[in-house]
């Protein structure tokens, strides 16, 4: 379990709103583009369906549309793109085939739901499906200009001697 | 690896150690929809298609790439012409090429399932209605590509001398009434109570432009005229026949429409064509006679729903005006708009006065685009008021068919038309084929399909030729097994397509108003093989059957199944299903349905209301404007002046005649406009040369001029916009006259032309003042064009240039 709210029961439309507003109201201020609202309605959420960035309902509860987990975390990533000022165009190319996996570690990330310290992580259990992804391994890379205007970034953790291989490269330039 | 260095700030050299939650990105998200180039799975469309006269056959190849890192599956909701039938399907990975077998729906579907789940690659085509077709691929492995190439054979409808290739590369939103009562299907819509099958058919809106098209169309000679009314075209001409491709920057958001004049079009004879196991047979009856026609009562439904906002209502607004003032004296009509809610201008009938005439015009002006498209009680309105004898019931239905509730549809127009006749107009970039012919077959009519860049008042014209009774009812192949089990109808300008088997001499019999018509043709060699035609039309008239008479399913579906394995069709009851098990992809797994674009000149807030769902989405994309096409005709090259045969694109004989007056407009707006020099813009320069005449531009030019001058538009389009409702102008005879002259010298006559109802109207008012001298010199001239000779404009006829805005038109012509 990662975040009790991002586990919802079974939900209408109505309910899907209410979740997702939920979530959305932990973000500090309102967008910044004033054309951008701060959760989607019913409507909007509608619409998301029509673009593909919201899957169709899980199930039907006779006349009643039920969503669950993944509607909410498509609904509230797509919002999550506007504030970070991406167009819909965009938030459809970047959500196309987003696997629940992915959706889940762009809203704990984007709602600070958890900020777990990396000596955390390995105490979360391997099993758990709906883990955040580990944070990707942060290399510090060597840079060197070889000529004025010409710029290379070497990884050292691939190049066993990067100063030799920038000397090389140098070389190479004249 | 390139790609980080674009996002990277070089110096100083970025520490990724410790970074904000927020730099990280959403997890990877933000990084994903910074880079455009990321695009969705599929990466073009190849059209290939060679038309023969009266047939086509099309070669679609569509291409997948998986752009994920997980194992992909892609459903692609596509369209193809409503009247063509897929003959043949393969999966090709790299060099390898898995031909698609033809099975049962479901047998397919459990073969593919099954190798879905087994990692194979796989391909599953199946039809979900006439003009829309399900593709899934499945097991795309990450960053692979397939192709699946489909086969599509079609016969073509015949109109007014022309036939008609019409190719969709998009699935605009449509209207989806009823309530929701579940969702099967991968699309984006519910199944509800008014289509259950809905939840198959609607793939999501696609923001941002749509796949590549590559097209090119070869069509065998010998050729008359080609246009193409949607697209730009290069053409290349080739032993009597030609190559015709839209520019390299075609996207899939719009018909490819291409109109082919053969050269032998205006015989209108009997054809016939054989392959040896089958026959194809036109039949239209020679010279169209000037039958007494029954007074009209003519219904206008007007489809004025959200997605007609802009230039398709305006279109259809310009069809109703100038169909209404097409009405002769004595018939009656009656208006009727409807979105969500049906709104009749009267309850009744309304005959025809320069009163009510005036009235309609301004009831029709006021018209504006709003809600749903809610057909199925405006065709009830429509065929409300019980029929009269001795009156024809003609219903004109004017829409962009943007709707997905067929079969309630088809089904209600069959049981409450009470001897109406259905006429469908279609108005659309993107046209919803498949539903208007249904209609307007089951409405005993006939279907026109409109872009709103057609000259709408000619499409109007034509169409009134047809509104009469039809020429030959009742229309069969004697001794033939035919693939349409009801005798066909035969109206002016859309000749029958009868699909019978067996070879050899072909009777066809029908009734004529002036007795019984027989006549025999020999076929000539079929272009292609006619067995998968007859096959297609076939299940097409047992699909017609099945909407009206659904409590007969348990003896039809077995039927097109029959025939659909017999042909090796898709259809309904069976599908195209092929595996490549040579492979075996593992690792998790992610489905994505391919989107599609927004067809030309719709906007994201029509394609909202479409949908009964959305508010204009405030960070949506501008939207795509109708006037792409005028700006792309602004940096054409000089249109060359037409010089070869067969290159000028005004394919009708009767506008051909116009062609005078046009240069003479077209004179009037170059001089009006000297000063943006028509240069090619530096983007055309630098594309690849165009084959020297390109007559598919010369055409938009000549449209964009024709905007330009529309306040006043043709002079005798303008004329029939003023005839009064008794067929004289103004009460005068003088002006009738001269009104007469013009219409004659514009190459109308009672009997051809796009004015003729205007002819038989002012004639027959004149017949009155036959002894004033000028009135029996346009009566004369009239006899004498109506002989066939050629109208030549005498001396004595300027004597009515003073007689009112008529004559000054007539003197503006002499001159």
């Amino acid at each position: 379990m990662t975040h009790p709210d991002l586990h919802p029961p079974d939900l209408t439309l109505d309910a899907l709103e209410a979740a997702a507003g939920r979530l959305l109201a932990r973000l500090p201020g309102a967008p910044e583009d004033d054309r951008v609202s701060a959760a989607p309605d019913a409507r909007t959420l509608r619409y998301y369906q029509t673009l593909g960035l919201m899957d169709k309902p899980s199930r039907y509860d006779g006349r009643q549309a039920i969503y669950g987990r993944r509607h909410l975390l498509q609904a509230v990533c797509v919002k999550l793109l506007q504030r970070a000022g991406r167009s819909l165009q965009q938030a459809q190319v970047a959500l196309a085939g987003a696997t629940d996996l992915a959706l889940e570690a762009a809203v704990i990330d984007g709602l600070g739901l958890e900020t777990p310290s990396a000596a955390q992580r390995p105490a979360q259990s391997p099993s758990d499906p709906f883990a955040p992804l580990p944070e990707p391994v942060a290399k510090p890379l060597v840079s060197a200009q070889l000529a004025p205007g010409i710029f290379v970034m070497i990884d050292p953790t691939l190049v066993p001697d990067p100063a030799a291989m920038i000397r090389r490269l140098t070389g190479a330039c004249r | 690896m390139t790609q980080p260095l674009r996002t990277v700030d070089l110096l100083p050299i970025p520490s990724t150690q410790g970074a904000e939650p927020q730099s990280r990105g959403l997890g990877g998200l933000l990084a994903l929809s910074a880079g455009a180039e990321r695009a969705f799975p599929l990466l073009g469309v190849k059209v290939r298609a060679s038309i023969v006269g009266p047939c086509a056959r099309t070669v679609i190849e569509q291409r997948f790439h998986n752009p994920l890192s997980v194992t992909l599956d892609v459903v692609h909701i596509f369209p193809l012409p409503e009247d063509g039938a897929v003959v043949e399907v393969e999966l090709i990975c790299g060099d390898l090429v898995v031909r698609a077998e033809c099975q049962e729906r479901e047998q397919a579907a459990a073969r593919f399932a099954e190798a879905q789940a087994a990692g194979h690659r796989a391909a599953l085509l199946s039809r979900e209605r006439d003009d829309v077709h399900t593709l899934r691929v499945g097991n795309l492995p990450p960053g692979e590509e397939v192709r699946v190439r489909v086969v599509v054979v079609e016969r073509l409808d015949s109109v007014d001398g022309r036939f008609v290739w019409r190719f969709p590369t998009t699935i605009p939103p449509r209207y989806l009434p009823g309530e929701a009562v579940g969702h099967s299907g991968p699309g984006v819509l519910p199944d509800t109570t008014a289509a259950p099958d809905a939840s198959r058919l609607q793939p999501p809106v696609l923001l941002g432009n749509g796949a590549p098209l590559d097209l090119e169309v070869s069509v065998a000679g010998p050729l008359f005229a080609l246009e193409s009314s949607l697209h730009a075209v290069s053409m290349g001409f080739e032993g009597g026949g030609a190559r015709v491709a839209p520019s390299a920057s075609a996207r899939c958001d719009r018909d490819f429409v291409l109109h082919v004049s053969t050269a032998d079009a205006k015989a209108l004879t009997p054809r016939a064509w054989t392959d040896g196991a089958f026959t194809l047979a036109l039949f239209e009856p020679p010279g169209a006679a000037l039958a007494p026609q029954l007074p009209r009562d003519a219904v206008f439904l007007i489809d004025i729903s959200g997605s007609m906002d802009g230039e398709k209502l305006d279109a259809a607004k310009r069809a109703v005006i100038a169909a209404v003032h097409g009405l002769m004296p004595g018939d009656r009509f009656q208006l009727i708009a409807f979105d969500d809610r049906v709104e009749a201008q009267h309850s009744y009938l309304t005959e025809v006065t320069d009163t009510t005439l005036q009235q309609a015009d301004v009831w029709v002006k006021r018209l504006r685009a709003r809600g749903g498209t809610e057909m199925l009680p405006a065709l009830k309105a429509g065929f409300s008021l019980p029929p009269v004898a001795g009156r024809l019931r003609t219903v004109l239905f004017i829409t962009d068919g943007q709707a997905w509730n067929e079969g309630e549809l088809v089904a209600a127009v069959a049981n409450r038309r009470q001897g109406a006749l259905l006429f469908t107009l279609g108005i659309d970039t993107a046209a919803a084929g498949a539903l208007l012919k249904k209609l307007a077959r089951a409405g005993s009519g006939t279907c026109e399909l409109l872009t709103p860049q057609e000259d709408v008042e000619a499409a109007v014209a034509r169409l009134e030729a047809r509104f009469g009774s039809p020429l030959i009812t009742n229309l069969v192949a004697e001794g033939r097994v035919s693939a349409r089990t009801e005798p066909q109808v035969v109206f002016a300008g859309r000749p029958a397509a009868l699909l019978v088997e067996g070879d050899g001499p072909i009777t066809l019999r029908g009734d004529s108003p002036s007795g019984e018509h027989r006549v025999t043709l020999t076929p000539a060699r079929a272009p292609m093989p006619l067995g998968a035609l007859w096959g297609r039309e076939r299940i097409a008239a047992l699909e017609d059957r099945l909407a009206v008479r659904p409590f007969e399913e348990e003896a039809i579906l077995p039927e097109i199944r029959r025939v659909a394995l017999a042909h090796h069709l898709a259809s309904r009851c069976t599908s195209f299903v092929a595996v490549e098990t040579g492979r075996v992809v593992t690792g998790p797994k992610t489905e994505i349905v391919q989107p599609h674009a927004l067809p030309l000149g719709w906007s994201e807030g029509m394609a909202g209301q479409a949908m009964a769902s959305a508010p204009m989405m405030p960070s949506a994309m501008p939207a795509p404007s109708g006037g792409a096409t005028r700006s792309r005709a602004q940096s054409a090259p000089p249109a060359p002046e037409p010089m070869m045969d067969c290159m000028m694109m005004e394919a009708d004989a009767e506008v051909d005649e116009m062609a005078p007056m046009r240069e003479q407009r077209r004179e009037v707006a170059r001089s009006k406009k000297a000063a943006p020099p028509r240069a090619a813009s530096p983007v055309r320069a630098a594309a690849p040369p165009p084959p020297p005449p390109a007559p598919g531009r010369a055409k938009e030019e000549k449209r964009d001029e024709r905007a330009e001058a529309a306040p006043q538009g043709p002079a005798d389009a303008q004329l029939a916009q003023t005839q009064g409702a008794d067929g004289s102008f103004g009460h005068d005879p003088r002006r009738t006259a001269a009104a007469l002259l013009v219409l004659l010298i514009c190459g109308s006559t009672r009997f051809k032309g796009l004015r003729r109802r205007a002819v038989t109207k002012a004639a027959a008012a004149l017949e009155a003042h036959r002894a004033l001298p000028e009135v029996s010199l346009a009566l004369d001239a009239l006899a004498t064009a109506e002989s066939g000779a050629p109208v030549t404009p005498s001396e004595s006829w300027r004597s009515l240039g003073d007689a009112g805005p008529e004559g000054a038109a007539l003197l503006g012509l002499l001159r």
